[in-house]
């Protein structure tokens, strides 16, 4: 395997990873946004519960992406922030938001007007950026970034304006939230609290719903707005659709009858399928359809070297981790 | 507003500024602070003593939010260098790609065990939880040394060549380890941990100045004080080397630092004074004949290279890179100062001053520090103007061609100041309340 195939393999599984967990964080406050009436508090505590000891070692999954460009893709890490300057800029408003807002909740008192605020602020920002990220990510494949002699063009809002960036942002929201719903259920067994297990188990079925028909009504805009990437899905990419959405009905069915830890695996399965069809369908090209893999990639000197740095790093992040998911996310007694 | 009236090229390098300006108060916290918590806890366990946990539980807290907006700010700058400088990045990307890369995995095993150990209060045993400190204090210095090797390669690119204005052999290694690495990444260290101590030191003796005066103050004062105050004639050392490596690959740079316009024999090193561009002389400055020639070349009449010795459109803006150079080294020669009231006090005595002008200087540490940081790194940013990559590629080639930098700007600037408020609004409130008032007073979380 050729070194550029292979850091681009392991930023893909840092993006599948981002998606996966930091994307459940941002539909954490999708449901914090949603919640109300009597139990809504107490939904918004297990939420709080659940993100506050990882949410920001699951944000880093997304430095760890952009690095790996900035390293392995250096080129395309520069087309892409040029071209998509002002989702990303408004998506890291939201990101800043977001994290900031829910540290600042946590740190005020009870019932406060403050706290009040910035849960308002953290729930509006875990909106938006997952739909600005999804929409940018899509641009990508739908051939509305050019890159011709080494210099990219892109309209400003052309470029993730198109109707694949629109679905994609919103599946991106759907996704996020059916996979927070999903682990939320594990979080109230686990609490041994029923009444929030039903309402997040409720939520998991609507979101899940949601995200399968949406992937289903993506598939005639994915056709007419992005023929590279439906021919690439035909191809490479029709195990990962039916893996996806072998995943997807088996977290629903698994929902359904309580059997909530198949359920987590199995979405994470649907949702990671999907990031990997992705990426199969419009293989070789980074940008659609201009830069391929091989000529964005740095020197083989280069990549070599971010190889054998992940491969160190991932010596520690990999029991760190196991670490973090072990003392917070283990299985365990209900606590009094 | 005037800021929507700038270039491009001035509103993305101001940008850059309050970017970096406002993370480095949030990533030097996230450096020094978690080696004060490992201190205190280690000393709540050792000795089971309530002040010391109350202390540590306290900075836990305070830590908690500093961290979230350090990370998130951190994460703008991520972006910012390809929305900003998207030419310099495609360009040397290959060559500084690496440390950024390596960067993550440091930045990644401090949050997760940030996670375990701002949440793990309650759940792990005493010691477990202690241990969980040290990787957050090793991974925050390695970020930090990760992130200023990329800075320093600007200051000193090594490791690729240039065949045709084509960048090849890239040996990335070798742009990490460039000869500014060594000296820049000890220099902000020190500097991070520095600030950090004075700046946990100013927050007591201000509680001191308002009559708070128990063993929780001042513990709190005294490990603040230690730390800063200790490092202080050790910051002014490694600075001598900084200047003198500066003096060696930068020497314009060195020149607009010190207010030198002509190249000259036996220059006068020059304390304050005002550089009058118009007239090409340094006013109002105190000079110290040779002084100059030799902290940077070691021989009182050695040869300083001027800022006349290259055209207008290769020098940096000489009236701000010298002031804040000027308060940079004031700041250090005050606090290696406050040391030594600090240090006779404590070496007679037995204890430190508690008088209201030592406990006003105290306070006054902090900021001073923090002051010092952002001085030092207009220094070396301004400094290295009109370069992006020093004699390789100017910023103005660098900077991206998409327009509305200026509105980015001023929603940086809007964002930027509501964080900055409500965090110090939250600091503030949690420095006010009593430690009883916190779970802290419980000495022990039941083990489980």
């Amino acid at each position: 395997m050729s070194e550029e195939v292979a850091v681009l393999a392991i930023v893909w599984a840092g993006l599948t990873l981002y998606v996966l967990l930091g994307g459940a964080d941002f539909g954490g406050g999708v449901w914090d946004l949603l919640a109300t009436g009597p139990g809504g508090e107490r939904q918004r505590a297990l939420i709080a519960e659940a993100i506050g000891p990882v949410w920001e070692a699951n944000h880093v999954w997304l430095i760890f992406v952009l690095t790996g460009l900035v390293a392995g893709f250096p080129s395309v890490f520069a087309d892409l922030s040029s071209a998509l300057y002002l989702p990303f800029s408004l998506a890291l408003v939201g990101i800043v938001f977001r994290g900031a807002a829910f540290a600042f909740r946590a740190h005020g008192d009870a019932g406060s007007a403050w706290q009040r605020r910035w849960t308002r602020v953290f729930g509006i920002a875990s909106l938006v950026s997952p739909f600005l990220l999804g929409a940018a990510a899509a641009s990508i494949a739908s051939g509305r970034i050019r890159v011709r002699a080494g210099v990219v063009e892109a309209g400003l809002v052309e470029a993730w304006s198109g109707p694949l960036s629109i679905f994609a942002g919103l599946f991106a929201l759907a996704m996020c939230a059916y996979l927070a719903a999903t682990y939320l259920t594990v979080e109230a067994v686990a609490r041994g609290v029923r009444d929030l297990e039903d309402a997040f188990r409720a939520r998991a079925l609507l979101s899940g719903a949601v995200a399968g028909a949406l992937a289903a009504a993506g598939l005639p805009v994915i056709r007419a707005d992005a023929p590279l990437l439906w021919e690439g899905m035909l191809q490479r990419g029709l195990p990962f659709v039916a893996l996806s959405a072998a995943g997807g009905i088996g977290s629903l069915w698994s929902t359904a009858r309580r059997r909530y830890r198949l359920a987590r695996l199995a979405a994470a399965v649907a949702v990671g399928a999907v990031l990997w069809g992705w990426g199969a369908a419009q293989w070789p090209y980074l940008i659609v359809p201009d830069v391929t893999a091989a000529e964005a990639a740095a020197p083989a000197r280069t990549l070599r070297l971010v190889v054998v740095g992940y491969g160190i790093g991932a010596v520690v992040l990999g029991p760190s981790l196991w670490l973090l998911f072990r003392v917070f996310k283990g299985t365990r007694p209900a606590q009094s | 507003m005037g800021l929507l009236a700038l270039g491009t090229l001035d509103a993305a390098r101001l940008q850059m500024a309050v970017s970096l300006g406002f993370h480095i108060v949030f990533a030097s916290l996230g450096i020094g602070l978690p080696v004060l918590l490992l201190f205190a806890e280690d000393r709540a366990i050792r000795r089971r003593d309530p002040v010391w946990m109350a202390l540590a539980r306290r900075w836990s807290k305070a830590f908690g939010i500093l961290f979230a907006v350090g990370a998130v700010s951190g994460t703008v700058l991520s972006f910012a260098l390809g929305l900003f400088w998207p030419r310099f990045m495609g360009r040397w990307g290959a060559v500084i790609g690496l440390p950024f890369a390596l960067e993550a995995f440091a930045f990644f095993v401090e949050a997760i065990f940030l996670g375990i150990y701002l949440y793990g209060w309650d759940r792990l045993r005493p010691r477990a939880h202690w241990l969980s400190g040290i990787p957050i204090a090793v991974s925050g210095a390695a970020s930090a040394w990760f992130v200023v090797t990329a800075n320093a390669w600007m200051q000193s690119p090594v490791g690729f060549r240039l065949r045709g204005g084509t960048v090849v052999d890239v040996d990335p290694i070798r742009a990490m380890l460039n000869p500014s690495t060594p000296v820049m990444t000890l220099h902000m260290l020190i500097a991070a941990y520095m600030a950090t101590g004075l700046a946990v030191a100013s927050v007591y003796a201000w509680g001191m100045l308002r009559g708070r005066r128990d063993a929780y103050h001042r513990r709190g004062l005294a490990v603040g004080l230690a730390v800063g105050l200790a490092l202080a004639p050790v910051q002014i050392l490694v600075g001598d080397r900084a200047a003198k490596l500066v003096a060696d690959r930068q020497p314009v740079k060195l020149a607009a630092m010190e207010g030198q316009w002509e190249t000259q024999a036996a220059a006068p090193l020059r304390i304050g004074g005002i550089p009058l561009p118009s007239k090409r002389r340094t006013a109002f400055a105190i000079e110290i004949p040779g002084g100059l020639s030799w902290l940077a070349h070691g021989d009182p009449s050695a040869v300083v290279r001027g800022l006349s010795s290259v055209p207008a459109r290769d020098r940096p803006n000489v009236v701000l890179v010298h002031l804040a150079f000027q308060a940079m080294v004031a700041a250090g020669f005050g606090l290696l100062a406050l040391g030594l009231w600090a240090g006779v006090a404590v070496l007679r005595r037995r204890r430190l001053p508690e008088g209201r002008w030592f406990l006003r200087a105290a306070v006054a540490s902090g900021p001073a520090a923090f002051g010092a940081i952002e001085a030092g790194w207009i220094v070396t940013e301004v400094g290295r103007q009109p370069w992006i990559v020093q004699g390789l590629m100017r910023t103005a080639e660098a900077v991206t061609t998409r327009p509305g930098v200026q509105l980015h700007l001023a929603g940086t600037l809007l964002v930027y100041a509501l964080l900055a408020a409500a965090c110090t609004t939250l600091l503030v409130r949690l420095a006010r309340r009593p430690p009883e008032a916190t779970p802290a007073a419980v000495p022990f979380p039941p083990g489980r």
